[in-house]
């Protein structure tokens, strides 16, 4: 049974003069343990894909199936929990919380999650931390970081709770190349290494040579 | 804890002017807020002597009319009337009689300094019902005041003015208006506004040399209401009026006694019913619009605040934040906040109130053009508690609509919101 199953999911956003079809009855299953690339031109509805698949968004139609549940009609609480336990997100502008340090910033996801208690919850911060090499940036802010050195907090903070899927907007979309390499292989080893489902959107054809499999977009649907 | 509180200086640092603003405005609306309602309570707010203002009433004037007649008096009680009136009613625990009224007397001390002194005429049983604080000597006594004693407890001002200090005061004499009093006692300065109790000289309030008892208060005991001793002293007058020949000595009128603290702090005229001050519409508006209006301010800028961060509260919900985390977290972290402008606010109002005091000339009947309160009166935990009130009040005016307008955006729209 794939992992993410999405069924006729369609995004349509209307203001009062204009409608926008940003995703036009889109199928797709992801297996577990997949690494998937999704590529397209700007504005062809890959971030909304994503959106939904982290159930940050919902669809105008279609069905969203993730790791057995299916979103539709869950609360935001449930929603809350849901994504918090399965989920992990990278985005393309790191998205760090400024006013917290690199330790609380990796912390967040545990923070929300009331069984793990104070002692844990610092092992696996420490440990994330260590897995990535950014161990003695532990009490620096994200201003005083790289852009490399961003990246990689924010991706400690999407592994740090255990997640079993990582979506990725565009991760290496800020970074020079070198440090885009680094980023790739360590998706690539959570994939590898921790068995991770990684949907990632990106427009490095490099990039995406690299995973699994590659779906490309064109306004709203996917042509291959 | 900790690092909520690491965070909220984080924010306060990145952002200096809105912050600056935020505390800023808070503490002006503490400010104003505490300063009115310092002004409203120091009529009925309980402080030393009259500690026990919520338990003490007073039995002031007495009407009498003649039936028919267009004849009516109205005035003091005399002794009799308030023994008769007053004299052991159920739920009191203790009852004295005091001059309502202080008066402006010269007084001349040993070494001929004549000065003008507040002068109060109490029984001995005044030292009971009101908690002052004795520093040399004693009280006078029941004896002393039956007997017609010339004796006096005087406050440590005069006793400084008049004979160098409270401890050199006890036994010696002090001339008020033309007669001799050995002073017996030195009592810590009454604030004048203390209205009932205020004085700088006591003197024996007594049949000898008194006609008229003036007033007396009564210490009632803990829960008995005004009602129930109203009740008592109607039907005292009743009585009274039963055994009197009613064209020749008319008839009581009775008029709504005893008069608790917040009655006695508006205006009582003996022939007149005093209006008992129900809910005060007036002074509650302007409470809710001192908090109201800045709250509206605040909360514009926190809303402004967290719009520029929106992203944050996205992220977080993404990482498993619920909406309702988001929405006591923002109520939280204003509300501290708040607190510090709130106590800033606080304190300013008490420096200020305590230093101006011509804000009090409108209490009592004190010729003092400026008055300062007693800084215990300004340190109560009531004033502290409804200072807090106030900033509850205001952080949760300020912060909830922004705070549930951020926990409503969709993480899709918060993360991807542009930075405004
Ligand atoms: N909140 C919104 N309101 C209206 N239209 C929107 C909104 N979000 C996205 N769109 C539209 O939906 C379409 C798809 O947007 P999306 O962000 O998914 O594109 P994308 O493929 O991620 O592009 P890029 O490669 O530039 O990131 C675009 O035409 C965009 O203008
Ligand atoms: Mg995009």
């Amino acid at each position: 049974m794939p992992e993410i199953t999405l069924k006729g999911i369609s995004k349509v956003y209307r203001t009062k003069e204009i409608e926008t079809t940003a995703l036009d009855n889109v199928n797709l299953d992801i297996n577990h343990g997949e690494f998937v690339s999704i590529m397209g031109p700007s504005g062809c509805g890959k971030s909304t894909l994503l959106n939904i698949i982290g159930l940050l968004d919902t669809p105008t139609a279609g069905t969203v199936g993730i790791a057995g549940i299916t979103a539709a009609g869950m609360s935001d609480t449930r929603l809350a929990h849901f994504r918090n336990e399965h989920l992990g997100f990278v985005f393309q502008n790191f998205h760090l919380i400024p006013s917290l340090s690199v330790y609380d910033n990796v912390e967040l996801p545990l923070t929300y999650r009331s069984s793990i208690g104070a002692k844990e919850r610092r092992e696996r911060v420490e440990a994330v931390l260590e897995r990535l090499g950014i161990s003695h940036r532990i009490k620096h802010f994200p201003s005083q970081l790289s852009g490399g050195q961003c990246q990689r907090v924010a991706i400690a903070r999407a592994i740090v709770g255990k997640p079993s899927i990582i979506l990725a907007d565009e991760p290496t979309g800020n970074l020079d190349s070198a440090m885009g390499e680094e980023v790739m292989e360590l998706l690539h080893s959570l994939n590898r290494d921790d068995g991770l489902t990684v949907v990632m959107v990106t427009h490095n054809e490099a990039h995406a040579r690299g995973t699994d499999r590659t779906i490309r977009f064109f306004d709203g649907r996917i042509i291959s | 804890m900790k690092k909520k509180f690491q965070q909220i200086f984080y924010d306060m640092r990145r952002r200096p002017v809105i912050t600056g603003i935020t505390l800023t405005g808070t503490a002006a609306a503490v400010f104003l807020f505490m300063v009115f309602v310092m002004m409203q309570a120091v009529e009925t707010m309980p402080f030393a002597p009259e500690s026990c203002r919520d338990r003490i009433m007073y039995g002031r004037y007495i009407e009498t009319a003649w039936p028919g007649a267009e004849r009516m008096m109205s005035g003091s009680l005399n002794f009799d009337q308030a023994a008769e009136i007053y004299g052991d009613l159920e739920g009191v625990e203790k009852m004295c009689n005091l001059d309502g009224w202080a008066d402006t007397e010269d007084a001349v001390g040993p070494t001929g300094t004549i000065s003008q002194v507040t002068s109060r005429r109490v029984d001995s049983g005044f030292w009971d019902i009101f908690d002052f604080t004795l520093i040399a000597g004693r009280y006078f006594t029941a004896d002393e005041v039956e007997a017609g004693m010339m004796v006096t407890v005087i406050d440590s001002s005069s006793a400084r003015r008049f004979f160098g200090s409270a401890e050199e005061a006890p036994g010696k004499m002090l001339d008020i208006v033309g007669e001799n009093y050995r002073v017996t006692g030195v009592v810590e300065d009454v604030s004048p506004l203390a209205t009932q109790t205020y004085g700088q000289v006591y003197l024996p309030l007594s049949r000898i040399h008194n006609f008229n008892s003036g007033d007396v208060a009564l210490l009632v005991k803990k829960g008995v209401t005004r009602e129930s001793l109203q009740r008592q002293v109607e039907r005292r007058y009743d009585a009274l009026n039963a055994r009197r020949d009613t064209a020749e000595e008319g008839i009581y009128i009775y008029h709504g006694q005893p008069y608790d603290q917040k009655t006695v702090s508006g205006p009582v005229y003996s022939n007149w019913t005093p209006e008992t001050p129900a809910v005060d519409w007036t002074t509650i508006l302007v409470c809710v619009i001192l908090l109201v209006v800045p709250a509206i301010n605040l909360s514009t800028m926190l809303g402004s605040k967290i719009q520029s961060s929106i992203a944050e509260y996205g992220i977080r919900r993404a990482y498993g934040c619920t909406r309702s985390r988001i929405f006591a977290d923002i109520v939280a972290e204003n509300m501290i906040l708040t607190l510090i402008g709130g106590i800033i606010g606080i304190t300013l109002a008490i420096l200020f109130v305590y230093n101006s005091g011509s804000l009090f000339a409108f209490v009592g009947d004190s010729a003092e053009a400026s008055v300062r309160p007693p800084l215990s009166l300004l340190l109560k935990w009531q004033v502290v508690a409804l200072a807090l009130g106030a900033c509850l009040v205001l952080n949760l005016l300020s912060a909830c609509i922004p705070a549930w307008k951020a926990a409503r955006t969709a993480p899709v729209d918060a993360i991807t919101a542009r930075n405004r």
